[in-house]
């Protein structure tokens, strides 16, 4: 099971159905929350800040792309620039209710982005992604 | 005396007391001459041949010969030797006639004495030679005339009735020598020529005819000028002409007058614009056209001018610079602004035979119109781009939101645990509540579809293999086709393989069978056919089925639109056969359908080549 994930996401329905999804599907232990980029961004600044393990990282991020104040794109190109490299480890998940192609070609140029989901989170969603190359090592 | 080579003389004289005078007399006169002395024809003869006399001296009283007939025998033998006639006093007459048949003189015999000998031995041998020079230059002029190239025609004056024609004349109007002297000149030419060459030709010593048209024996009729000379053959007054056929020049003077009245038409009418031609100082020596830049202008106001004086001082350098590039060989389309208009110009050079370049050609045409227009064109082009990017944007936008909401509600659903809810009512609500959901995002999602079927003109065509991809569809709805005991039968032959992109295939596919299954008849068990034809336009492919069919007559126009609705059936969004036919067209093919209320339909793909 994955130790640590986190969701940034604005809309607080979506981020709780996440975690209840999470939880049932035996995903993660941990589920952390995020309002927009610009949390998710402060969450990794003051990760830093206080010198922390890198293990105690969150090894998933599930991201929304629209959202006010700072939306995933954005996030993205910042924390490729500032954390990526530091946290080579910590995976992004798309998780998105949008529907304009430029997106999902978009976001195959990151090579953190291990897959797009769209919304909802279900649990055979999720057991689809314990599948993956990238996780599977958590799930044996 | 005259003569400085000794002369021989041969005197023909039978009687001895004649010869001896004769003798003396020559003697007197011509100190060194050699004469010698025949007394009859027959010795006469023998001796011409030895001696070969520069005169002969005939006596026509002989005892072989007598009278003229001497002389024609002597001449015979002796063509180019001057022949003097001695006579008696009573046969002048005879003497006379000699004279006819070429004699150079007589002399009587009792008048005879040196110095009348004399003068007509002299006169005698120098006459002979000068007729003997004329002689030969007439052979000459009739050789020239005979094998002239050029046909030469003599006739007479009066009757135009031809009397010679030489060969180049026989091989040229293809009349034989023959033909020729029973025609007259008249016969070879036009009514109009007749009249006109009569006119012409009347008192005149030497002429030159331009213009006249003559009928050659095949019938063609050749174009000639003709110049004649007024010569006397025999006593008549003759006409000597010497014909030139220009029926090839007057062709190839046509041709160039066509080719430069149409180039004149060309020019004069160039359409919103001007062709003009310009020397290597850029002066304009041609010009011609409908529209000149500067207002109110005609070509004479160019006309040996300065191309580039006739433009604004700030792009009279880029216009000089571009036509020297056209010396230098290469073509230069370029456009020059004047005052409001536009003007686009093409120069080309024109090479000399020997490829240097004096001239080049302009064409300027007046392209302010078409700037308007094509700027018009351009701006609407942005504005319609931008309002349709608009649009996507928004669509996007407005999928997004309603799904997200959407999703929500069907991530609640999944996780609600309805089993635990006891009461009936409240239990029935959530299950309405479930379905409503369900439905919902059936139909937002075929939409969606639909938008993004519209915006993916890009979508990857492969080369796809329709028996897989069908049987693939049937077994992703195999249990509903199990519970139907829906009957397909296929039949794909060599017609199987089409460039298509799958997924819009799949898609098509599911459709047709959904649709299928839903409308089916339930009066009868459903069947399914399928099948390929090779056709013009490509492959194309049937489905066809048993059930309820539609009716073409009112439906056939709506078939394919959105929101269409033909039966009254819970399952039925109007949406399935707009996805379908939004997917062929996207990928260039057709769709067409046929059917018939209670007997089943046909949908007929077209996938182009």
């Amino acid at each position: 099971m994955i130790s640590k994930v986190l969701c940034i996401d604005d809309d607080q329905i979506a981020l709780v159905l996440c975690d209840l999804v999470i939880k049932k599907a035996k995903f993660a232990k941990e589920v952390l929350t995020a309002m927009n980029g610009k949390e998710g961004l402060a969450f990794f600044s003051s990760y830093f800040k206080n010198n922390k393990e890198s293990t105690e990282a969150p090894q998933i991020i599930f991201l929304d792309l629209n959202m006010p104040v700072m939306n995933g794109w954005d996030f993205l190109e910042d924390y490729v620039m500032k954390y990526a490299d530091r946290l080579p480890t910590t995976k992004v998940v798309i998780i998105s209710s949008t529907v304009n192609p430029e997106d999902f070609s978009r976001a195959n140029r990151y090579d953190m982005v291990i897959d797009f989901i769209n919304k909802p989170l279900t649990t055979d969603g999720l057991e689809e992604l314990m599948k993956h190359d990238e996780l599977a090592q958590y799930f044996e | 005396m005259l003569t400085t080579a000794p002369l021989t003389i041969l005197v023909i004289e039978d009687n001895p007391g004649d010869f001896i005078l004769v003798r003396e007399y020559i003697e007197e006169g011509f100190q060194q001459a050699k004469i010698s002395h025949a007394k009859s024809l027959k010795e006469a003869v023998y001796l011409f041949e030895e001696i070969h006399p520069d005169v002969i001296l005939l006596d026509l009283t002989l005892p072989d010969g007598i009278g003229i007939g001497s002389y024609h025998l002597i001449h015979t033998q002796a063509p180019h030797t001057p022949i003097i006639i001695l006579t008696g006093l009573g046969d002048t007459q005879t003497a006379l006639e000699s004279l006819k048949f070429g004699a150079q003189d007589y002399i009587v015999k009792d008048d005879c004495n040196t110095t009348v000998l004399s003068k007509s031995i002299y006169y005698g041998i120098e006459r002979s030679k000068t007729l003997a020079q004329i002689k030969a230059s007439e052979e000459q002029y009739k050789y020239l005339f005979y094998n002239n190239p050029l046909p030469m025609l003599a006739f007479e004056k009066e009757s135009k009735k031809f009397i010679m024609i030489n060969g180049s004349a026989i091989n040229h109007y293809g009349y034989s020598e023959e033909s020729f002297l029973d025609m007259n000149l008249h016969d070879l030419e036009v009514e109009k020529d007749v009249k006109a060459f009569a006119a012409q030709s009347n008192g005149k010593v030497g002429s030159y005819s331009t213009d006249l048209k003559h009928h050659k024996k095949d019938g063609t009729l050749i174009d000639v000028e003709m110049s004649t000379h007024d010569i006397v053959i025999e006593g008549r007054h003759c006409c000597l002409g010497v014909v030139h056929d220009v029926t090839e020049r007057n062709k190839a003077k046509e041709k160039l007058r066509e080719s430069e009245q149409m180039f004149r038409t060309i020019s004069e009418n160039f359409p919103n614009g001007a062709v003009a031609i310009l020397d290597t100082a850029l002066n304009i020596s041609y010009i011609a056209g409908k529209d000149f830049h500067i207002p109110n202008s005609d070509a004479s106001y160019f006309i040996n001018t300065h191309f580039t004086d006739h433009f604004h001082p700030e792009e009279k350098e880029k216009v000089r610079q571009s036509l020297l590039e056209v010396f230098e060989g290469h073509n230069k389309v370029f456009e020059i602004r004047y005052n409001d208009s536009i003007y686009m110009i093409s120069a080309v050079p024109l090479f000399d035979t020997d490829q240097s370049i004096n001239k080049i050609l302009i064409a300027s045409q007046n392209i302010t119109e078409q700037k308007k227009n094509e700027k018009e064109k351009e701006l609407l082009i942005e504005e319609l781009t931008q309002i349709n990017n608009d649009l996507r944007q928004f669509s996007y936008i407005t999928s997004h939101n309603l799904r997200a909401p959407l999703s929500n509600l069907l991530g609640i659903i999944k996780l609600l645990d309805t089993s635990t809810v006891t009461d009936p009512m409240n239990s029935l609500l959530l299950k309405n509540f479930e379905e409503c959901t369900l439905q919902l995002n059936d139909t937002v999602n075929d939409l969606i579809n639909v938008l993004i079927i519209k915006n993916n003109v890009n979508a990857k065509k492969e080369k796809l293999d329709i028996r897989n991809i069908f049987e693939r569809v049937v077994h992703s709805i195999q249990t509903t086709v199990d519970k139907l005991e829906l009957k397909i039968t296929s039949e794909f032959d060599d017609a199987y393989e089409v460039e298509f992109n799958k997924t819009y295939l799949e898609s098509i596919l599911l459709n047709l069978l959904t649709n299928a299954i839903k409308y089916s008849s339930p009066s009868r068990k459903p069947e399914v056919h399928i099948y390929t034809r090779h056709t013009n336009e490509g492959i194309k492919l049937y489905f066809s089925d048993n059930g309820l069919g539609i009716d073409l007559d009112r439906y056939k126009d709506r078939i394919f639109g959105l929101y269409q609705r033909f039966h009254d059936h819970a399952d039925s969004k109007g949406l399935g056969l707009y996805i379908v036919n939004s997917q062929i067209r996207v990928m260039g093919g057709e769709i067409d359908v046929e059917s018939e209320v209670d007997k089943g339909t046909t949908f007929i793909i077209t996938f182009k080549k």
